[in-house]
């Protein structure tokens, strides 16, 4: 039988804790300043009070009054949370509160712990958030004293049916080595260069995700964003041919780019991969179903005038939820936030089709992080539950051919690319583009290159080309006299 | 039962004076505080040993003419002890000089232990007999 849960209130940690936190058990959460510790206590006392638990908040730092001020404009309910507030107050500063003839702990430590049991026995929480537990160190005369104290203030209220969360400040000169003992599990937050993130180091009596997840902290709270794992994730599908709508490239394609696959469009600026991708989506939308372009560099306004001009009816497919366009702002975006958004397409919104737009734009948002393995967990995930994935790939190079200077072509099913092509007329040389197909894994393709172009009609795509040269080169010729 | 013995206790912390005065009162002990020379000034001019049969001075935060007080406790029979701060410096080295050339019956650096003091006032006083 699976164990009773307590929700910790933030969207994304309870999958990540694989269902909450088990109940009556002692959890540290630590962190350097400003890393959204008090934050945490928040979402999950509050989380508490809305499923009609008693909540009790412990501060020994920030006052009851900021506290609740603070929690409030994050539109936290702080109303059903009672407080024990032992942060000092004003007076201890301007009357002289301050001594120096006793040790703290011979002062404060008896009152303290009085208050804290008046406190708990008065109203018997269900859930306590103690923010910090470094502060009972100052109430120790040392680290035995401190260890024995901290024991046994847990006891005391898991033994009176509590779950207690509490937050350390850890810093490089104040370790809290011994509270992660102390604990039954361990979250720590950080922030970094690369943004905000969360990692559970321990939790006894549960398996749970280990690695790290991003998160973000705004004036809405917490948000954690797991880290994608496609294993955990799939629906049946059957793996149809899915056509673009335009025979030629259909034929080309031996009928299409089967549903659930991942296609690289390849090419050069400019070339036209991003309207390819667009005439694929208008095809689905033709059958009813919905696609999503995440695009990392185009305004959405660009985007739908281009689809106005070469005749994509992009403003029904908007209006009746075929399509959508989603402008990323790829620095603001970290890769676990970014598949969380693209989840919420797929699970909430029902996607079939998905393009990326781009994959250098895709790189920005990983800001250093292993680029091919968040594309990867991204790419299987989208393939596990039958979406149709296509990565807009722009190339640099116009000395060679690649599919791919980012070294993601194996996770591709299928690679269309696009090439300009110099088309050559006795002494006269035209530009023109070109489309072929070099890997497709689940069936064969024609090995011809076509023309391609763009019109206000929309893709075209002529016969094979013949005597073309260089088909390996970045820009192909064509040689033929009129 | 025998009363137990009052206790002068001179520290320019009103805080340290209601902790140490709370602590021994607690243990039975009448408490005499004092925050300021004037005010010891006037307590030494009355004393009789009868009242008053130990005195805690914690020197900090006073001027140097403290020790004029403390000499004049020993002339006047009463016991006394004197608190500093812990100080490694040569001058915190003198303190211990100092306070044995002044009459103390003992030295004891902040922040007190409270068993410790007890156990040193008890002796001083000789309430433990």
């Amino acid at each position: 039988m699976r164990d009773e849960r307590a929700s910790t209130g933030i969207p994304g940690l309870d999958e990540v804790l694989l269902g909450g936190f088990v109940r009556n058990q002692t959890y540290l959460i630590t962190g350097p300043a400003g890393t959204g510790k008090t934050t945490f206590g928040w979402h999950y006392l509050t989380a508490g009070v809305a499923a009609g638990e008693a909540a009790l908040y412990v501060t020994f730092s920030e006052s009851e009054e900021r506290l609740r001020a603070n929690a409030r404009k994050s539109g936290f309910a702080v109303d059903g949370v009672a407080f024990l507030d032992l942060s000092p107050s004003s007076q201890f500063f301007s009357q002289a509160e301050s001594y120096d003839i006793f040790s703290p702990d011979e002062v404060e430590r008896q009152p303290t712990t009085q208050h804290l049991v008046d406190a708990v026995e008065k109203v018997k929480p269900k859930r306590v958030f103690i923010d910090s537990m470094t502060h009972l160190r100052y109430l120790s005369a040392d680290a035995f004293q401190f260890r024995k104290q901290v024991l046994s203030f847990l006891r005391f209220l898991t033994d009176r049916g509590s779950d207690v969360v509490f937050v350390s400040e850890s810093a490089s000169d104040a370790v809290d080595d011994d509270l992660r003992f102390l604990s039954d599990g361990v979250i720590e937050l950080s922030l970094d260069l690369y943004g905000r993130s969360l990692i559970v180091k321990k939790y006894r009596g549960s398996d749970f995700r280990g690695m790290r997840h991003s998160m973000r902290l705004s004036d809405k709270g917490i948000e954690v964003f797991p880290r994608l794992l496609p294993e955990t994730h799939g629906k049946p599908f059957t793996p149809d041919a899915l056509s673009f709508g335009i025979d030629e490239l259909d034929s080309l394609l031996h009928g299409g780019l089967e549903r659930g696959t991942t296609t690289i469009l390849s090419g050069p600026s400019g070339v036209g991969k991003t309207t390819l991708g667009l005439q694929f989506m208008r095809e689905a939308a033709s059958r009813g179903e919905r696609s999503v372009v995440f695009s990392f560099e185009e305004r959405v306004e660009t985007l739908v005038q281009r689809c106005r001009n070469i005749g994509i009816p992009v403003d029904a497919m908007l209006e009746r939820g075929t399509l959508r366009i989603v402008l990323v702002e790829a620095l603001r975006f970290a890769p676990d936030e970014f598949a969380n958004l693209v989840r919420r397409e797929v699970e909430g919104q029902g996607a079939r089709i998905v393009m990326i737009d781009s994959v250098r734009g895709y790189q920005l948002s990983v800001k250093g992080e292993d680029l091919i393995s968040h594309l990867h967990a991204l790419c299987k995930y989208l393939q596990n539950m039958g979406v149709t994935t296509l990565l807009v790939n722009e190339l640099e190079s116009i000395n060679e051919f690649t599919v791919s200077e980012l070294g993601i072509s194996y996770l591709a099913d299928n690679v269309v690319f696009l090439r300009y092509l110099e088309r050559t007329f006795g002494d006269r040389v035209e530009l023109r583009k070109s489309i072929g197909v070099l890997k497709k894994r689940l069936s064969d393709f024609e090995k011809d290159l076509r023309e391609f172009s763009i019109t206000g009609d929309g893709v075209q795509i002529t016969n094979t080309l013949a005597n073309v040269r260089g088909i390996l080169s970045q820009m192909p010729q064509v040689y033929e006299s009129r | 039962m025998r009363a137990k013995p009052g206790i002068l206790l001179v520290d320019h912390n009103a805080r340290n004076v209601e902790l140490l005065s709370s602590f021994l009162r607690e243990a039975g002990y009448r408490t005499e505080p004092v925050s300021t020379l004037d005010e010891l000034d006037r307590v030494l001019d009355a004393i009789r040993t009868a009242d008053v049969a130990l005195a805690l001075v914690d020197l900090t935060g006073f001027e140097s003419s403290v020790w004029d007080r403390c000499r004049r406790l020993h002339e006047a029979g009463v016991a006394f002890v004197v608190i500093a701060r812990q100080n490694v410096s040569p001058a915190g080295r003198d303190l211990f000089r100092q306070s044995h050339g002044a009459g103390a019956a003992h030295v004891l650096t902040k922040p007190l232990r409270k068993e410790q003091l007890l156990t040193l006032v008890r002796i001083l006083t000789g309430a433990d007999d």
